[in-house]
């Protein structure tokens, strides 16, 4: 099969907008069982949606996993709590 | 959506009557447990150390002074993201660091223009997500105008519901879903930049 190419994506499905949306509602735990069955069912025989699905998850694993995490500074909570309960 | 998200400046909020025992366990045992997650929101909005710090404490102060707007079990999390995000545009945005400011009616009008829809055309490879390292994805996050940078945060990060995003943002769920979609293909317009510019 082949891989999508710049600029081509589009030609490889005929209904993507639609996939586009379906796919962000499941990746956000948003979408009908009607529409989970639909895009599951769709990207087993469509490889441009298959790998916008995939490329879309992994973003969110990369957000997820890759940003760095901040220090709280150590004094932060008892510095609220005593400016609120002075 | 797990629990209703009460806000503080509505008339249809249910005034309630805490004791200061129950205020006081209410602020200890639902609000000081995010303040971690309170601190990284706030830093990943102002970029400042001293900023986040004034802005968590200004929203945990706000927080008891309204505690009687609150429904003691239901998201206390929601509620005060919606209380840091609000001080943090009436009093902070002014005079954060963030390099780009975007206008909210500028950035409402963008999302809503006609402009070509261009996520289709950001031909980003699975595997060289992957390969991104941290700096380059907060790079690209950082980069996005707050508005833009709020939803991918609430959204991906905290996992918040479009609903709790909704209350959270103060925007119909309509708006929620079309400035997410707009934040993502930006979001991916710029890992697809730093991505070529790495030779990928």
């Amino acid at each position: 099969m082949k891989s999508v190419g710049k600029g081509d994506a589009k030609k490889g499905c005929k209904e993507f907008e639609k996939c586009l949306e379906i796919l962000h509602l499941m990746l956000d735990s948003e979408a009908s069982k009607d529409q989970e069955e639909y895009l599951n069912e769709h990207v087993e025989g469509c490889m441009t949606c298959f790998e916008h699905y995939e490329v879309e998850k992994q973003i969110r694993i990369l957000l997820q996993t890759r940003l760095e995490h901040k220090q709280v500074p150590s004094d932060l909570a008892s510095s609220i709590r005593s400016k609120v309960f002075e | 959506m797990q629990g209703g998200i009460q806000v503080m400046d509505t008339e249809k909020v249910t005034r309630n009557k805490y004791s200061e025992v129950q205020r006081v366990n209410i602020f200890d045992n639902e609000f000081m447990p995010h303040v971690d997650t309170m601190y990284n929101f706030a830093y990943r909005l102002t970029f400042d150390e001293d900023d986040s710090k004034d802005l968590v404490q200004d929203t945990y102060m706000k927080a008891y002074r309204f505690i009687n707007s609150f429904q003691q079990g239901t998201n206390a999390k929601a509620w005060l993201y919606r209380i840091l995000k609000n001080s943090f545009i009436n009093n902070f945005r002014k005079k954060s660091k963030e390099p780009a400011k975007v206008d909210y009616q500028e950035v409402e009008n963008f999302y809503n223009s006609d402009s070509v829809d261009t996520s289709a055309t950001v031909d980003l490879r699975v595997e060289t997500v992957k390969d991104m390292i941290g700096d380059e994805v907060s790079n690209a996050l950082n980069s996005l105008a707050v508005d833009f940078r709020t939803v991918i945060i609430l959204c991906d990060l905290e996992g918040f519901t479009y609903e709790e995003m909704a209350k959270i943002l103060d925007i119909p769920i309509g708006t929620v879903r079309s400035r997410l979609h707009r934040a993502r293909n930006l979001l991916k317009q710029k890992l697809k930049s730093y991505a070529s510019s790495m030779g990928y």
